[in-house]
């Protein structure tokens, strides 16, 4: 058949698998994805739930579409943060966060519109290799500085100057993101202090990106291989990630294309196991009531639960009161899947939201264990006028371990002054 | 004893049903290669015990429904139930209908048509009935008189209920009818159905008519159900069990998806 005899419902129909294409037309419309949905809290149309999208793309898929029903798909799929509450909760089990990733995939490739600030974060991941639109020689600055600043014990190495057992993963955003490059100093910090040999890649870090696959970018699968390839050349065996994107990234999104012999880690859960070796130590008392937030990519996406609640745990003097929905049944703040670009209005709500659930527990802060989250969560307490502090979980252990480093700490000392670009001087 | 016999349409049941299944069977296949228009997947999957226990639980159970509220779960089991079990009687009777003119139905139609196991199919049918019956009338007060906010009301939402019901009462209504003519040592196991004799006997001067009528219009209108399977809700009833399945082969481990504490976290009560 000549390409453009192709039908619109052919071209979205054979841009997902066939097992998507039995789930849209499984569902039982009990409408529990509705009651769980966090962006449907916010903005209470049918097509933002799970049950709408599958109607929506039934019709797509099987027919030519009225118009409200692509209208609808198009502000659904995109009003969605793939958090994957819907599939904890779905009796029919619909595997709905990757039929959401597969369904955009599907959509731009057969010619339909996507909102303008995802195409331009994901063309800027593919020029830049990173989604700040930095030059990547900045992108190791962060340990060269913060040895500087005598934040660290020890100089961290580039994998180019001394490859070593445990590759450390920082991630664009602790790495170029001013405010949450203390994650990425407090990670390597308390991998020092348990002795553990690593090194960083510094500027040949690459994007993970994981997020061209959350936005549907076709791009993706060769991208990953490509990345791969640098990663199996250069022997890396362990690596430990510090960003809840990048590890379900790394962790899920590459399946079938990182070779099994490549072990993929959350920081959390090689902490959890540092602790319970004995070679980390936290001592110092942390006299805090804290809640958990769990990120939707670490959580539902990852089956990572218990770890960071352990590490949080074995902290003295730290208590953890958890939210009414936790686990599984966290809800997002937001900031995954494209949906901060798409629509930042919602996503700052989603924040907001949870954070008034958070204060609701009688806890004294927030802790999570994703960079993304933190920025998230601690914009949603201004738009929440919370006075409620938000958390790395890094920042927990450090106060415990070496409290002399402490977030904010890092935070002024390595904070640059703005370039004339806006962006801060290299 | 059998109810004296009364006259069956035959020829055009027949017609109508080969027809009806004809358009059921094009319209899976329709869907078949609909389907094959995706992409195959390869994923990882462990088709194990705990696969088939998940399955179990969720399709055979439903314990997810259990999970969030025991009168959905209820509603829902006395339907899903209710609807195989006459699915099965109906089936098997068919079987047998075609087994014994073959001769090989090892004489069970006459065991449960004319002898002692004619008293399960009573039973048998009015339970499973009256199972199907009161999960359909509590799903309607649920959707018409509750109205919980999670379910949309569309079109198809109230016809397959509303289709549902009509295929359930003219059953009744049927075998209200037959048992009018049945030996009372056979109707007494018709425990739902022999409650509407007095209703249906009185004023009918000849119950035949009202027989092949009631029979037609029953038996009909679950011919009209093959035809509205494939374009109805219903086709969860086929595909849930094959998605569950793909998924508990997917993730059987996940403790947090199978076997959580759902109500307690559940943001609406
Ligand atoms: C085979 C596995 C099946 C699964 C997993 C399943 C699952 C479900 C679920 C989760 C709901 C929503 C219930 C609620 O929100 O409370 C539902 C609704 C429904 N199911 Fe099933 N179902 C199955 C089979 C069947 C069968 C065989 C029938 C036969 C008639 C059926 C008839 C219905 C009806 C009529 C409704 C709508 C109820 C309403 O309108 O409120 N289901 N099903
Ligand atoms: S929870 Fe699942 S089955 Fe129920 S309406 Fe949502 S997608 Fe459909
Ligand atoms: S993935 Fe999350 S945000 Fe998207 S429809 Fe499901 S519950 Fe809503």
């Amino acid at each position: 058949m000549a390409a453009d005899k192709v039908s619109q419902a052919d071209k979205i129909a054979s841009g997902l698998t066939r097992r998507q294409l039995i789930e849209i037309e499984a569902c039982s419309r009990c409408g529990e994805c509705l009651a769980w949905c966090p962006v449907y809290q916010h903005d209470k149309k049918e097509e933002n739930t799970a049950r709408g999208k599958l109607g929506c793309l039934r019709k797509m898929a099987a027919e030519q579409p009225g118009a409200a029903d692509q209208a609808g798909l198009l502000d659904g799929l995109y009003a969605c943060s793939a958090c994957g509450q819907c599939h904890v909760v779905c009796p029919i089990r619909i595997n709905t966060p990757e039929l959401w990733e597969q369904a955009r995939l599907a959509l731009v490739s057969a010619g339909l519109p996507q909102p303008e600030p995802q195409r331009q974060q994901l063309a800027q991941i593919r020029q830049y290799n990173n989604s700040y639109g930095r030059r990547q020689e900045e992108r190791g600055l962060w340990a060269e500085r913060a040895w500087q600043a005598g934040f660290l014990l020890r100089p961290v190495l580039t994998w180019n100057e001394q490859p070593s057992e445990v590759l450390y993963f920082a991630g664009c955003t602790a790495s170029f993101d001013q405010t949450m490059q203390p994650v990425a100093v407090q990670s390597a910090r308390l991998l020092q202090e348990a002795g553990v040999r690593f090194s960083i890649l510094g500027a040949d870090e690459p994007c993970c990106a994981s997020k061209l696959r959350r936005m549907g970018d076709s791009a993706f699968p060769a991208e990953a291989a490509m990345r791969t390839e640098m990663l199996v050349r250069k022997k890396v065996r362990t690596i430990v990630v510090s960003c809840a994107g990048c590890f379900k990234g790394l962790h899920a999104d590459y399946r079938g294309i990182l070779p099994g012999s490549i072990e993929v880690l959350h920081l959390t859960g090689f902490l959890n196991k540092l602790i319970q070796e004995g070679r980390l130590k936290p001592k110092h008392e942390v006299p805090l009531a804290v809640t958990y937030h769990d990120p939707c990519h670490l959580g539902r996406h990852s089956g990572i639960y218990e770890e960071p609640r352990r590490v949080l745990g074995s902290i003295p003097g730290l208590r953890i009161i958890e939210m009414k929905r936790s686990g599984p049944f966290s809800a997002c703040c937001g900031m995954g899947g494209g949906l901060k670009l798409a629509r930042p209005e919602l996503q700052k709500k989603m924040s907001a939201a949870r954070i008034r659930e958070a204060e609701a527990t009688g806890a004294e802060a927030v802790v999570t264990p994703c960079q993304t989250c933190l920025m998230g969560l601690a914009a949603g307490a201004v738009a929440a006028s919370s006075s409620l502090p938000v958390f790395h979980l890094n920042e927990m252990l450090i106060r415990s371990v070496c409290p002399d480093i402490n977030f904010d700490r890092i935070a002024a000392k390595l904070k640059l002054p703005d370039g004339p670009d806006g962006k801060p001087a290299a | 004893m059998i109810e004296a016999a009364y006259y069956k349409p035959w020829i055009l049941f027949w017609i109508c049903a080969v027809l009806a299944h004809g358009y059921m069977d094009y319209s899976f296949w329709k869907k078949w290669k609909s389907w094959k228009r995706g992409v195959q997947q390869t994923s990882e999957s462990s088709w194990t015990f705990r696969t088939a226990r998940i399955w179990l639980m969720e399709v055979l159970i439903q314990r997810q429904l259990l999970g969030l509220s025991f009168s959905r779960w209820m509603i829902h089991m006395l339907i899903f139930w209710g609807f195989l079990c006459l699915a099965a009687l109906s089936m098997f009777l068919f079987i047998l209908s075609l087994a014994q003119p073959a001769g090989v139905d090892a004489g069970l139609r006459d065991f449960f048509l004319r002898g002692n196991g004619h008293a399960l199919v009573k039973v048998w049918g009015d339970f499973f009935g009256l199972c199907l019956l009161s999960g359909l009338i509590a799903a309607c007060a649920r959707r018409f008189i509750a109205r919980p906010h999670q379910l949309l009301n569309d079109q198809g939402d109230r016809a397959l209920l509303i289709f549902l019901l009509w295929l359930v009462f003219s059953g009744f209504i049927l075998e209200g009818l037959r048992l009018g003519r049945a030996h009372p040592d056979i109707a007494r196991y018709s425990f739902v159905a022999r409650f509407l004799v007095p209703f249906l006997a009185s004023g009918a001067s000849d119950a035949g008519q009202w027989l092949t009528a009631a029979w037609i219009i029953h038996s009909f209108s679950g011919i009209g159900l093959l035809v509205y399977l494939p374009r109805s809700k219903l086709m969860h009833s086929l595909l849930g069990p094959v998605v569950i399945a793909l998924n508990a082969a997917e993730e059987p481990d996940r403790k947090d998806i199978y076997w959580p504490r759902i109500k307690y976290h559940r943001p609406t009560k």
